[in-house]
């Protein structure tokens, strides 16, 4: 049952004039090569984004896949989501209230140092949720997993939100708008090349703004929590084909694309589908807890440059490129092909380094009838005291993008690394 | 354009609000706020470093994050900067500034790595993913002349 959210009135700024996109243009699915098949494939779309009072939000460049929940234990108790955001940036499903159906009964997790539910305040660039932590069985295409730790975001149940866990900022589509409509999509499922969203960090100390036990949903105190406690990478917890993913977009034209079909396939080197060797992509080895590597632009070492299809552009400095007036992307005279190397973390190893040829258009000329760009770029904002090159969903289309995870085995060695 | 398509990057302007009591938090405030917040966050804080214009203190958070906190010749935390794998207890080291911020975040945006808050007496630019968030705000009246805040170290 979707209970549709409030919406809060949105400025021109965000949503602009969309009412006349119907759509009806057939997806692309990329010249020749048919999509792969099989267990580890879920199919993933970008397209106008969740419905929301019964029009499409009209996002872009936000990769979608469906995910389903069952009541733990459950086969019969369930329920098919779509339109989650597909997101190597962040780590674990993360599922919005008001999107949940009344059939599935998630349960709640008691943390073993004080027998009280679980809670998490999971914080973002701009913000933070804050909701209980929960289990659910969760099937991505053919792929199982059981008892997996989640987060329900927008739980009316959790409306008190501990102190330390507001200083992070504001709440992300906690005010002024529909928790949908914040995400752009249903919910979340974060497939970073991590285990645990967390990780050891939270074991000990009861650090602020992490995990919280909540011995009523108002009374709720920082808490360390075990790895197993913590929200899980659904990926890992599959019986096979858990040790990282291949993100797979067909190239898209200059101009854009109306929606985009492509696959998530589970599994590095596990499945006739999913293998990776070394000497046959570009490998970056990451840094261990951030996950970064370094990106070399213009002569400029970038060594905190990341791979996300959590972000809608290509994020980057390049003072010589003008901005749009509103300054969120770029709107060159006309568009630029521009360049880049991509190399591992420092102190990882070798891995091998590769040039990115990319192009960023004049963003205020792309269509707003279509929904997916490789030449969407924008600056990152801020120069000191460090930069970052952030290769958002702009970089997967034509590619396969490998995320392999945290110490996991692959046929291209140890994880965490991305190679495509 | 493309009105939509204003995700992950959003400059939310603002009018700017009459500033309320200075509390005990950093930036706008004095060098004394900077040891407070290094106490309120738990964190190892550096001696000072002088720079041309301007002096640092580092702090670094127990979870690996380093804070830094810039003041100027006249004793005011003019800027805040941060990078590592939490984000700095905002409430702290914004201090008064801090409900203006979230205010700002509070309205409506997509995307959820850059976030710019730009108004003429407060600019906080928010980036990141969990676990690597790198970020900084500054008062731009406060800047000491000859300082540019992108050159910030």
């Amino acid at each position: 049952m979707f209970r549709l959210g409030l919406i809060a009135t949105l400025t021109g700024l965000v949503l602009g004039a969309l009412g006349g996109c119907g759509g009806g243009d057939a997806s692309i699915t990329g010249g020749g090569t048919p999509p792969p098949s099989g267990n580890n494939v879920a199919p993933v779309i970008v397209d106008a984004g969740p419905t929301v009072n019964g029009q499409p939000l009209g996002t872009a460049n936000v990769l979608f896949v469906n995910v389903t929940i069952c009541t733990p234990g459950s086969t019969t108790e369930c329920q098919t989501i779509d339109h989650i955001q597909v997101d190597t940036g962040s780590t674990g499903l993360r599922l919005i209230s008001s999107v949940l159906s009344s059939s599935v009964t998630l349960h709640p997790v008691n943390t073993g140092n004080s027998s009280s539910p679980l809670a998490e305040c999971y914080v973002f660039a701009d913000g933070y949720i804050w909701g209980p932590v929960r289990t659910a069985d969760i099937q991505v295409a053919g792929e199982t997993a059981s008892n997996v730790e989640v987060q329900v975001i927008g739980d009316p149940t959790y409306a008190t939100v501990p102190a330390d866990c507001q200083s992070a900022g504001a709440q992300v589509g906690g005010q002024n708008e529909d928790t949908v409509t914040a995400f752009a999509a249903n919910g979340i499922l974060g497939v970073a090349p991590f285990v645990q969203d967390c990780g050891s960090f939270c074991t000990a100390g009861a650090p602020a703004a992490w995990y919280y036990a909540c011995p009523s949903p108002s009374s709720c105190s920082a808490a360390s929590v075990s790895l197993i406690e913590q929200v899980t990478n659904p990926v890992t917890l599959f019986a096979q084909d858990n040790n990282g993913v291949i993100i797979q977009l067909p190239s898209v034209a200059d101009a854009g694309a109306p929606t985009v079909s492509g696959s998530l396939i589970f599994g590095l080197g596990t499945e006739s589908n999913n293998n990776v060797s070394a000497g046959s992509v570009a490998q970056l080895l990451l840094d261990p807890s951030s996950g970064y590597f370094t990106t070399t632009y213009k002569g400029t070492v970038l060594t905190q440059s990341y791979i996300d299809s959590g972000s809608n552009a290509y994020f980057f400095n390049d003072a010589s490129i003008t901005p749009c007036s509103d300054n969120a992307f770029f709107c060159p005279a006309s568009t630029l092909a521009l360049s880049a190397t991509n190399s591992s973390a420092s102190g990882t190893g070798s891995g091998t380094s590769s040039v990115i040829n990319f192009n960023v258009a004049n963003a205020d000329n792309l269509s707003a009838m279509a929904t997916a760009f490789n030449n969407l770029g924008g600056p990152a904002s801020m120069n000191a005291p460090t930069q970052s090159f952030d290769w958002g969903l702009s970089f997967f289309y034509g590619r396969s993008v490998y995320s392999a995870v945290e110490g996991m085995n692959t046929p291209a060695g140890v994880g965490p690394y991305f190679a495509y | 354009m493309r009105a939509r398509l204003r995700c992950a990057a959003i400059v939310l302007a603002g009018l700017a609000q009459a500033a309320p009591p200075l509390a005990l938090a950093a930036l706008g405030g004095d060098v004394a706020s900077v040891q407070a917040d290094g106490a309120h966050m738990k964190a190892s804080v550096r001696p000072e470093t002088s720079v041309a214009g301007y002096t640092v203190q580092e702090m670094t958070l127990p979870s690996g994050t380093v804070v830094r906190e810039y003041v100027s010749p006249a004793g005011k935390v003019f800027a805040v900067g941060w990078n590592g794998p939490t984000m700095p207890d905002l409430r702290q080291t914004l201090g008064t500034y801090f409900e203006q911020y979230t205010a700002a975040a509070s309205a409506p945006h997509l995307g959820h790595r850059h976030l710019t808050v730009r108004q003429p007496d407060l600019v906080v630019q928010s980036n990141g993913r969990p676990r690597a968030f790198y970020g900084r705000a500054y008062v731009p009246s406060l800047v000491p002349p000859n300082v540019s805040i992108d050159d910030l170290q």
